[in-house]
Formats: C-alpha cells, structure tokens, sequence
C-alpha cells in the first residue's frame, strides 16, 4: 500500500544527549521497581502483607476472620486478665487491620495498649477460615509491657 | 532505532496522553470530593495511627479529620484546575506528592488502586504538555488512502472468497483505522511507561489467582455479590449438564485468562500507532472489549473498590480503541475548551493593547481567592475553611509574582478563572452528594461505640441536617439524649 502523501506532524521529539540517558535509566528502575515490589509478596516473607502487590481479593484477602486481645491490667495491687473491649478501644475501621493481621498495625497496636496506665501484657489472638471452610491455625503474639518486645506464639500461614 | 528506543520513543497519537491525562485528573478530582471525604472522620480515632512507612509514623502529627479533608481538598481543586488550565510539571508533582501523602499517611487507607493512582500521577507528571487547540490543528483529514481503492473489486474476482476479504480488510481498515487521518504524533515514553505499568499490574492480579481455592471457584463466588448474580447462569449451566463446581472454576478461570490477556494487549498498543497494521488495530480493540467486559462485571458484583474500574476504562478507551475514534469524541469534547481558550486568547491581546493586564489579573485573583474562602467555610467539614485560606493565599501570592510578565499574567488569569470552576464543581459534588451526611454519621457511630456520648450527639445532630430523604438519625439521636439524660 503507498504511503500517505502528508505524514503527521509531531509535537514532541524524544530527549536528546544527557536528558536521553537520564530517561533510560528513569524507565529501566521504574519499570525494575514495578516488576520487583509484586515479586517479593511471593519470593520473600511478608506474612499478610499484601500492600503494593496487586493481589486484589486474593485467598489471603478473603479469609474470614475473628480477633481476640486479653490484656492484664494492675489493680489494686492484683493482675487482672479480661478481654478487651476492641470496639470502644479502637475504630473499627482498625479492628479490621488487625482482623487481616496487618503485622505494623498489630505491634504498634500492643505497643500502644502497653502504654495505657496499668496495662502489664498483652495476648493477641487472631482466628480465621479459609473461603472453602476450613480453619487455618491462629495467629498469636504477647506483649510483656516491662520488656517491649513482641513474641509470636503462633502463626496460622 | 534500537528495539529499546522504538518501544520507549516511538511515536504516539498525541491525543491518547492529552486525552489520559485529562481524564484521570477530572475522575481524581471527583472521586477524592465524592468517595475520600465521606471517610475522613475515622483518621485519628481515639488517638491511634499507623503511617504506611515507618519514618513517616515517626515524622508526621497524629493524622486528623481536619488535616485528611485538607489535604483531599486541594488534591481535588488542583487536579481541576490543571485539567482546565493546562498541566505544569511542577503541578503534577506537587498533585503527586500530595495524592500520594493523602493514602501514606494512614493505614486506614489501604484500597490498593490508591497506590495505582500515585503511579500513574508519578508517569503523568513526565507527560508531554498538549493543549486542545494546538492538537486539532495540526490534525485533520489527509488524502483518500488508496486503501479506498481497493473496496472496489476487480471484474474477475466480483464473487470470489479472496474479494470478499479484500473488502473486509479494506472496509475493517477504514471503520477501524479511519479514513486517513492525519493525526498529529508525540514521543511520549512515560506515556508507554504507564501502559506497561496498567499491563504488569494485570499481569499479577492473575498471578494472585494462581492457587487451589481461586482455581475451584470458591473465592469468586464469595466476593461481593458474585455468587447470587451469577447463580442465574449456574443454574442454566446445571441445566446444560456442567456441574455447579465445573461452572465456578470456568468463571474464575475465565477472569484469570481475561487479565493475561489484558496484560498482553497493553504490551502490544504500544506498537499499534507507530506500525499501522489493521489486525493490530483488531487486536486493540478486542482487549478494550475484554476490559470492558471484565470491569462492567467487577462493577456489577460491586466488590467496593471506588472507582478503580472507571480508571482503567478510561486508560483501556485511550489506549486501546481507534485513533480515529478517540479524535472525533475528542474534537466534539474539546470544542467548548478550544472556543474558550481562543475567546481568551483574545481577551488577553485586548488587555495588553489597553495596558489592563496587572489590573484584571490582581482582580480575578482575588476574587477567586474570596470565593474559595467564603466555599471553604460554608462546606462544613472540618479543615474545610483552612485548606480555602491555603489555596486563596497561594493564588493571591502567585498573582502578585506572575503580574510582572504577560505570559505570566495571561496564566494566572486562566488559572483564577480554572479556580472558580473548580470550587463551584467542589460545592455542587459536595452539597448535591451524601458525603458531609455520611462524614458526619461515621463520625457519630465511632463517637458512640467508644462511649464518647456527648459528642455523638453533636456529630449525629449535624448528620441530620444533611440527611437524604427516608435516611433520619431521629433514633439515634432520641437514645443518645435518653442516655445523656437530655
């Protein structure tokens, strides 16, 4: 087939010289970003960390689940252990982060109950089940407020 | 050209980025007004946040409603106005830094296309600058192709399968790739970088599906309402003789096969302008059929993802449909901006020649920033008023600069009527929409799970003055007073 008698005129030209080289290196580390950040939700642990993976309603996602947080308070000279009350703790838009066991929103979660006066520990337990039905074993972490740190009790992955 | 440079380099139809851009920035400035307000009550509840980066939890204040709203705000104004006025790249960034802080800043906000949203803003920003009226005048209609010609067939051939095809191809051709237009081109490689972007991140969400329990069918049918909008279909498939089971896994099968071949249709639109070839035209539009198909029925199940199927619609209709097409929905989209611009053009020459230019720009800009004040403060929402006096302040101290050229008074005076429209649009969404009900409802609910009654009640009572039809917080309000005993 001949070719058109006008061609089409062009608005922009390409960059030149440094400004090229700039861009391929700007192309190459975005287009390595893009490929490399999604892979490491399946090559690296991230737990339920799915941010930034493109792991829209994935099996993890839809796993349906139940939270439990017992805290041991100080009074009156006696360690008393209860359930905490999470709704009237927290929003619950963050009882649902903690429901999909968003690891960050978990620990500073326990951080911060430690930081409630009397607060001495701190059990997290979260339960799910699969969307087929079948239960996955929990996920639990304790906090001892005198040392800080976070233990892992057990993990449902 | 190496392999590289024609992929990255290769020319564009430089209506597709100009036509992307626009569209993104007008549906970012909808859905932060009209679907991000609504939520903003929850940020700082109770005293608690987790920042999506661990140095940001540790450099920002605890995040408020006020601070959330704030920022939202002049997100939304400032994609308009670069929508109407023209983008700069200093705008796009700032508009990409702030999006992007708007999601960062709190894990409450984890919808993932938030993040696709900053990605595609990080391309646009390196986007080249078009205007309507500079691109429809270098494109118009060129020569009849000799394509034409060929319609016509030869004597011999009049009934034969091979003129058939000819006539086919000939007329596919020109239905599919216009009547010879000539269509103004751009290098454009962040362009090509965002659509292989959209294409990787199909790519993983049908990796993301790669495992047993997607593959069975059990995790489609329990999102959204997928299982009782599709049970129809089951049951005319039971009725067929294909099993409840075998029809669930061809359904999740099919969504994976659709988003493989999404991925593939975007790594090849980005030869479909520079090689001109009808069956990559066909190719082309089947995935925008695919895409069409596989975001109507994400709409359709409703899986609560905003407005995520919106933007890729768009992105899938500028990237992938005829050039041809996209040049006359253009032209007809375009005319009011062009016949404004031009009427502008003018009204700026005027102004030189009567030495008026300071004086219309200092006058515009401040009337713009008085009626972004006065909107500010009558929206109601918390930050609402501050976010107005930063926008105001800027336009004012930008007036006060700009008016020393003409180029930069000609801009700011676009600029201040831009913002004009931009606020008028923010106040028609905000009072015609749900969001100050639905802010301060969520706002009440919180307020009374955390036994925090008093301030509840106001919360609720505010609520009741945007309440829709049929949609009274009488109740709650009447239980909270009894509580309170009120």
């Amino acid at each position: 087939m001949p070719k058109a008698a006008e061609e089409p005129a062009r608005l922009a030209d390409p960059p030149q010289g440094r400004a090229r080289r700039l861009t391929d290196v700007l192309i190459a580390g975005f287009v390595l970003v893009q490929l490399a950040l999604p892979l490491s939700c399946y090559l690296a642990d991230r737990g339920s960390d799915e941010r930034f993976c493109w792991r829209m309603f994935s099996t993890l996602r839809m796993r349906s689940c139940s939270v439990l947080v017992l805290e041991t308070r100080s009074e009156s000279g006696e360690r008393v252990s209860r359930e905490l009350a999470l709704y009237k703790a927290l929003h619950s838009a963050w009882v649902s982060s903690l429901k999909r066991f968003r690891r960050n929103v978990v620990d500073k979660f326990l951080r911060w109950r430690c930081e409630q006066p009397g607060t001495t520990s701190a059990v997290f337990t979260r339960s799910c089940r699969e969307p087929d039905g079948s239960e996955v074993p929990a996920d639990r972490l304790a906090i001892d407020c005198t040392e800080g740190w976070i233990r892992v009790m057990g993990s449902g992955r | 050209m190496s392999v590289w440079e024609r992929h990255w380099y290769g020319d564009v139809i430089a209506l597709r980025p100009y036509l992307l851009r626009k569209g993104v920035l007008v549906l970012l400035a909808l859905d932060a007004w009209l679907l991000m307000l609504g939520h903003a009550g929850r940020y700082g509840a109770g005293g608690f946040n987790v920042a999506h980066f661990l140095w940001l939890d540790a450099a920002q204040p605890l995040p408020v409603p006020g601070l959330y709203i704030g920022v939202v705000l002049v997100v939304g104004l400032l994609a308009l106005v670069m929508a109407l006025v023209g983008e700069s790249r200093t705008g796009m960034a700032a508009l990409w830094l702030l999006y992007t802080y708007s999601w960062c800043m709190s894990m409450l906000d984890s919808y993932q296309h938030h993040y696709l949203l900053s990605v595609v803003l990080f391309c646009l920003v390196f986007f080249p600058p078009a205007d309507a009226s500079g691109l429809y005048a270098l494109s118009g209609i060129r020569s009849r192709r000799p394509a034409q010609r060929c319609s016509q067939p030869t004597a011999t051939a009049t009934w034969s399968l091979r003129a058939a095809a000819q006539r086919c191809s000939a007329t596919l051709g020109i239905v599919v790739g216009g009547r010879g237009w000539r269509l103004a081109t751009t290098s454009a490689w962040s362009y090509r970088m965002l659509l292989t972007f959209v294409g990787i991140v199909y790519g993983y969400t049908a990796l993301a599906k790669v495992d047993d329990t997607w593959r069975k069918g059990h995790t489609f049918r329990s999102i959204g309402d997928a299982g009782r909008l599709l049970e129809p279909l089951s049951v005319h498939a039971r009725e067929l003789g294909m099993s409840s089971e075998s029809f669930w896994e061809l359904m999740a099968s099919s969504v994976v096969l659709a988003e493989v071949l999404l991925a593939l249709g975007y790594v090849v639109v980005a030869y479909s302008d520079q090689l001109e070839r009808a069956w990559l035209r066909l190719w082309c539009l089947a995935t925008w059929l695919l895409a069409l198909g596989l975001h109507a029925m994400i709409e359709l199940i409703d899986l609560s993802i905003g407005w995520f199927s919106y933007y890729m619609l768009w992105a899938a209709s500028v990237a992938l449909l005829p050039a041809s097409w996209l040049h006359r929905l253009g032209m007809a989209a375009t005319w009011p901006a062009r016949l404004l611009q031009a009427g502008l053009t003018r009204w700026e020459q005027e102004q030189t020649a009567r030495r008026e230019g300071p004086l219309v720009t200092l006058v515009l800009a401040c009337g713009a920033a008085a009626l972004t004040v006065f909107a500010g403060r009558a929206l109601d929402l918390p930050g609402a008023p501050q976010a107005a006096l930063v926008v105001a302040v800027l336009l004012l101290v930008r007036a006060v600069v700009s008016a020393r050229s003409a180029a930069g008074r000609a801009r700011l005076q676009r600029e201040a009527l831009a913002t004009v429209a931009a606020v008028g649009l923010l106040w028609l969404s905000v009072t015609n929409s749900d969001v100050r009900y639905d802010y301060y409802r969520f706002v009440g609910g919180d307020l009374s799970r955390r036994d925090r009654l008093e301030d509840a009640l106001s919360a609720y009572l505010k609520a009741e003055r945007y309440a829709p039809e049929g949609e009274s917080r009488k109740d709650k309000i009447a239980r909270l007073k009894r509580q309170l005993g009120i």
